[in-house]
């Protein structure tokens, strides 16, 4: 599926679009978009027990990839996706996004054993898991150093924010480990045909790579 | 609510009612319908005859699961809704509200509250059943009927000539 720009004409009632925008770190920053009964919205986790539900226009630019589906699961997954979006719960921000498989109990976020919180990409990955859509092999993920650096940098980032607890500190130093799902592989598995998934690491990093190409054209950074 | 599905909570009631309690603590001379309405609306049910203090706490404990069976029930019958209407609408405000009416029930009485029961392929509206079947698709291996309820899915698309991949992607 390609790239659009993200504005409220750019999806329809009947689809679920995965948006993409520029984030500080450089690792981009990922929602999912969808119409409420009240409205298109942009359902994202910006951050520690910070997830939004945002009307139109949407702040900054943001590119955006419908996922592909059945035109009659469609309109399911919108419906699973509204039933969740109604309760807007306070998610932890935390790395391990394999750990959290399973994060979402019918409308209710409920951590997994051994989970830390979601990022934005894993929150996207559990949203549409939970209505059905299982977007990525999460066992063939693999480590960097990079991500190992983006994680300690995560855990400096919760230390310096107001309310988040030592303990949830410590939590998720322990899971910096270098795995990462990085929002641009969140858009790239989010642009295969239905029947490509869930998508292993390798075939998704051409994919994330074309996610930021698009980002970069649609949002040029001045 | 409807008639089958008072006959439906009566029948639960009495079921489990039964299975708690012997017969001689019913003597009571107030009957089921007594107890549920006067707990519902807070006020004091008039009691024949007398009991005693552990009577009592039973009673009392009795009183409070025919409560939430009852409720259970009434909820349950709420996600069944459309389920089982096969003229209801598909739109997504219409599965959003089999959905809605489903994670109550599933936030009061856990699994217990989304137990699928056998519908009938031939009247099923196929995609209400999906969307519920969706919403719940963490839980298959644990919610009693789930698999049977899938199963009946797709014997309803086949009778339709849907390809079932349309209205059942992601859960077969």
């Amino acid at each position: 599926m390609p790239f659009v720009r993200l504005d409220p004409t750019s999806f329809s009632k009947e689809e679920i679009v995965v948006a993409l925008t520029h984030s500080r770190l450089g690792g981009g920053h990922v929602g999912v978009a969808f119409h409420s009964k009240d409205g298109p919205r942009l359902f994202h986790l910006n951050w520690h027990v910070d997830l939004k539900l945002d009307e139109f226009p949407v702040a900054g630019c943001w590119t955006s990839v419908a996922v592909a589906l059945p035109k009659k699961t469609a309109k399911q997954v919108v419906a699973v996706i509204r039933g969740i979006a109604q309760r807007m719960p306070k998610i932890n921000y935390g790395v391990n996004f394999i750990a959290a498989k399973g994060s979402f109990k019918d409308r209710r976020y409920c951590a997994p054993k051994d989970s830390d919180g979601l990022t934005c990409a894993s929150f996207v990955v559990e949203v549409l898991l939970h209505a059905g859509v299982d977007l990525i092999r999460r066992e063939t993920w693999e480590k960097s150093a990079a991500n190992e650096d983006w994680g300690n940098r995560v855990v400096c980032g919760l230390a310096g924010t107001p309310g988040v607890t030592d303990e949830h500190v410590a939590a998720v130093k322990k899971n910096v480990n270098g795995l990462r799902l990085i929002p641009f592989e969140v858009a790239g598995a989010a642009s295969v045909t239905m029947n490509a998934r869930p998508i292993d690491f390798k075939t998704v990093q051409d994919l994330a790579v074309a996610a930021k190409t698009a980002l970069e054209h649609e949002c040029p950074l001045n | 609510m409807s008639h089958s599905s008072l006959a439906l909570a009566d029948f639960e009631i009495s079921s489990k009612v039964h299975a708690r309690m012997g017969e001689h603590e019913f003597r009571t001379g107030v009957s089921f319908q007594q107890v549920i309405t006067t707990r519902t609306t807070g006020s004091q049910p008039f009691l024949q005859g007398s009991f005693s203090s552990a009577n009592e706490m039973l009673y009392d404990e009795f009183v409070n699961e025919v409560v939430h069976i009852r409720k259970q029930v009434v909820a349950i019958e709420q996600w069944k809704k459309h389920i089982v209407d096969s003229s209801a609408s598909t739109d997504i405000d219409a599965l959003e509200e089999t959905v809605g009416a489903l994670f109550d029930a599933m936030e009061e009485f856990g699994l217990e509250g989304v137990r699928f029961p056998a519908f009938n392929p031939e009247t099923v509206n196929v995609e209400h059943l999906a969307v519920a079947l969706r919403a719940t698709v963490a839980w298959k291996h644990e919610i009693a009927g789930w698999n049977k309820a899938l199963l009946v899915a797709r014997e309803t698309l086949a009778r339709q000539n849907v390809d079932p991949d349309e209205v059942l992607y992601g859960l077969i």
